[in-house]
């Protein structure tokens, strides 16, 4: 794959054509040239260009009238370059707000560097609308989550009616296996409705977050013995934290939720007699990650891997936890877990990643901040 | 065992009705409300055994609630109702006072055992206070020059006695299960 930026010269003079070529193609560009102006709706829909030189002179059209369609054909963010004559310069100021422009004869230094700078204010632009998407995203996120906890939160109550109920009607059937059967299926899925609608409480309070100091053994042991159950399958546990392992600055009861959905992933993934084991860390984010989470690159972590034997997870399932915002569009129920603890440990400032090797187990890497001096 | 009254808050109604439904056995006196002004209300002019109270609730939630029942009466036990089930909201509501922390929705075994520990607990509590009162109490007596002290020092001997016999015998419930 070539990454050079790509330059459109649109121009219908050939000797220009050349000339510009070779100062871009000898300075890192990619160009792609055309000499009429009857097809450049085409190439700029096969081609994608990351700015275009505009010869405004070119024969069958209206001075402005390419200019005008590069604008509307959906490419207001490619950046268009004019290149006029020295005589042309106050009428295409006056008529083109802002416009940029390089007269003929032009300096090879100049063109240079004013495709420099464009191609600079476009990174600039693109990135700040994909921060705004986010941003948007974040705040749809917000509000979504505190909606589906309101809603979380009535259907819990009225789940505690329809459990305590059917317990009662269970104790008044004097014993009609068929009735008692029907009851028990009732309870059976009211106890699933409610397990769904706790994630999606202990999700949606994540909103509100109240982070401290929180020692990792601790949290860790405390995760062990509360949520444990490796009885059936005699695993052992392996829990590494070194002495100079700093305190994270987390809101403990929600992450602790978090490792638990974890843990107990682990759990149930794990073989018989196989060994689970923990190991807290330092870290920082792994070179892979880099691209998508820029702003975190020198920070350090604590890194808590969790690490199971068992048949490891799907793939694409491994990837939405690791992004920065999974959908829960079709979340499958024993996903819910996994993602309610993804959104969480984001919520507080951290991420996961996810290894998975088919047959070998999966390693749930989770990065959480570390608490600074200065925090209380 | 059955107790004499328990006062319920929660803010959606058939869940109130559930409830009192659930308790019928362990009380001839449940009375239901759906706010914490309302318990509040109901409070200041009658005395329960347990006051059992949900957590969201739209005017005043059940710490709050919790709270200012403690303030009045620290003794009434109060026993907090969540959706939450994360060790530390248990925490939360035990540092706040609350007796005991259960987590909706549940099943009838599970809130007559939960009432069962806070009654008896809760006499214990009782009895403790009573049972340090009339040793004051018995101690002044026999120092005293009272012409009554004989039959004053037989009623407190008899007193202590009640004390420290369990007022209430809870009945077992082993092979109630289903």
């Amino acid at each position: 794959m070539n990454n050079l930026p790509k330059i459109l010269v649109l121009d219908n003079v050939q000797e220009n054509i050349q000339s510009l070529s070779e100062v871009l193609n000898g300075n890192g560009y990619e160009v792609f040239t055309s000499d009429n102006d009857q097809n450049f709706s085409e190439i700029l829909e096969s081609y994608k260009p990351d700015l275009i030189l505009l010869d405004i002179m070119m024969s069958g059209f209206d001075d402005y009238e390419v200019y005008n369609k590069l604008k509307q054909n959906g490419n207001s963010n490619t950046p268009v370059i004019l290149v006029i004559p020295e005589e042309k310069v106050n009428e295409v100021v006056s008529r083109n707000n802002g416009v940029d422009y390089i007269t003929k004869p032009f300096r090879s230094a100049e063109i240079l560097t004013r495709i420099n700078t464009h191609l600079k204010v476009k990174a600039i632009l693109e990135q700040k609308n994909a921060l705004q998407k986010e941003l948007q995203t974040l705040q749809r996120m917000t509000s979504i989550t505190a909606l589906a906890g309101g809603i979380a939160h009535n259907i819990n109550n009225l789940m505690g009616a329809i459990v305590g109920y059917s317990d009662l009607l269970r104790s008044n059937l004097n014993g009609n296996p068929k009735s008692l059967d029907y009851t028990e299926r009732i309870l059976e899925a009211s106890q699933r409705v409610t397990e769904l609608t706790r994630n999606l409480l202990t999700y949606s309070r994540s909103v509100r977050n109240a982070p401290t100091r929180v020692k990792v053994k601790n949290l860790l042991e405390d995760i062990i013995l509360l949520y444990g159950s490796n009885g059936a399958k005699r695993l052992s546990i392996d829990l590494h934290v070194p002495l100079d392992i700093p305190e994270i600055y987390v809101d403990r009861d929600q992450v602790c939720k978090a490792l638990a959905s974890i843990y107990i992933n682990a759990e149930k993934s794990a073989p018989k007699d196989s060994i689970i084991t923990i190991i807290a860390s330092i870290g920082k984010v792994p070179l892979t990650l880099r691209p998508r989470r820029t702003e975190a690159e020198s920070e350090e972590y604590v890194v808590l891997s969790i690490t199971d034997m068992g048949s490891g997870i799907d793939e694409e399932i491994a990837q939405k936890l690791s992004d920065s915002f999974f959908s829960m569009d079709h979340v499958i129920e024993s996903e819910l877990e996994l993602s309610a603890a993804s959104g969480i440990v984001l919520k507080n400032k951290g991420f996961i990643h996810v290894q998975t090797k088919p047959d070998i187990g999966s390693t749930f890497h989770v990065y959480l901040p570390k608490a600074g001096d200065g925090k209380l | 065992m059955s107790i004499g009254s328990i006062l319920i808050v929660d803010d959606e109604a058939v869940f109130r009705d559930m409830l009192i439904e659930m308790l019928k056995d362990k009380t001839s006196k449940a009375v239901a409300v759906e706010s914490g002004s309302q318990a509040l209300k109901v409070l200041s002019r009658n005395r329960f055994d347990i006051v059992i109270t949900d957590v969201n609730m739209p005017d005043m939630n059940g710490y709050q609630l919790l709270e200012y029942i403690k303030f009045v009466d620290p003794i009434v036990p109060v026993i907090i109702m969540t959706g939450y089930n994360g060790i530390y909201d248990m925490q939360e509501a035990i540092e706040k006072g609350a007796e005991e922390y259960i987590v909706k929705p549940f099943k009838k075994e599970e809130i007559d055992a939960l009432i069962d520990r806070v009654v008896l607990r809760s006499f214990s509590k009782r009895n403790k206070i009573l049972l340090k009162y009339i040793t004051v109490a018995n101690n002044l007596i026999t120092q005293s020059d009272e012409p009554n002290r004989g039959e004053l020092i037989i009623i407190g001997r008899r007193l202590l006695k009640y004390i420290e016999t369990p007022t209430v015998c809870p009945e077992t419930s082993e092979g109630n299960s289903t």
